[in-house]
């Protein structure tokens, strides 16, 4: 039996598209990726968890705003059930902003020198309730950027896995680790 | 823009693959999306030029009223 605590997750598949791009999962879960403009994590929501996390960490040859779905049965919820709140600190300038009623939740961004680490938790992917999320990410551009996203999706659905893709289609490379929260 | 078909790639932990080509409606939900991108970058360089000019305009105002370029400075960041 699992100890307490985060539980690594491996994917039963991912599905990745772009040209040239590559994918792999280590023995770990882990997923390396490179030059994919979509990367699809299969059946990473069960009934084993309720809280689940992943860390992403990844840059790109331009500029990349990377959005998230959830999905099910092989195919992405595009519908707009994706409500969001942002709010962002880079030195002595702030800002806020939120949608809802998006066909997506923001995850994060980079451009052709910024290396991007993100961390993502989401709530009830899998039971038939909303699906609450929140993710932290920061950039190595030198300064002290901070970026902070919480959102619900508004149709109580089961979920069992995520697609990360590039907003404008443009590759992008990293790793990505999956862990639940064994409670 | 329309896009081309796109090859997808299943791949699974033992290392074996699987790749088909795009069904139209996933071609039709990545153009959807690259439109929506493209206008949402629109959206924010126009806000943003906006901000720039009000900054300016605001600057210009302040010294019309007397302020020093260290006080408007100062303000107008």
């Amino acid at each position: 039996m699992a100890s307490n605590g985060l539980i690594q997750i491996i994917p039963s598949s991912v599905v990745k598209a772009g040209t040239g791009s590559t994918a792999t999962i280590n023995a770990t879960g882990k997923v390396d990726f490179v030059d994919c403009t979509s990367l699809s994590l299969e059946n990473v929501f069960s009934s084993a968890y309720t809280n689940y996390m992943f860390t992403i960490t990844f840059n790109a040859a331009a500029n990349r705003d990377l959005n998230m779905r959830l999905r099910v049965s092989g195919a992405d919820d595009a519908a707009t059930s994706y409500n969001y709140n942002s709010c962002s600190s880079n030195g002595t300038v702030y800002s806020a902003s939120g949608a809802v009623g998006q066909t997506f939740w923001y995850l994060a961004s980079t451009n052709a020198t910024w290396r991007v680490g993100a961390t993502a938790y989401l709530s009830y992917p899998f039971a038939a309730k909303r699906t609450l999320y929140n993710v932290t990410h920061i950039n190595d551009s030198g300064g002290a950027l901070i970026w902070e996203n919480c959102g619900s999706h508004g149709d109580p659905t089961s979920f069992t896995s995520v697609t990360i893709y590039s907003s404008a289609g443009g590759a992008f490379s990293g790793q990505i680790c999956f862990y639940g929260f064994n409670e | 823009m329309p896009i081309e078909p796109f090859e997808i790639t299943t791949i699974y932990p033992d290392g074996t693959s699987e790749t088909r080509w795009s069904t139209p409606e996933e071609i039709a939900q990545r153009e959807v999306d690259i439109a929506f991108a493209e206008q949402e970058r629109l959206a924010k360089e126009a806000a943003q030029a906006e901000i720039i000019a009000q900054k300016e305009s605001a600057k210009a105002k302040l010294l019309a009223l007397g302020l020093s370029e260290e006080e408007v400075a100062a303000i107008v960041r």
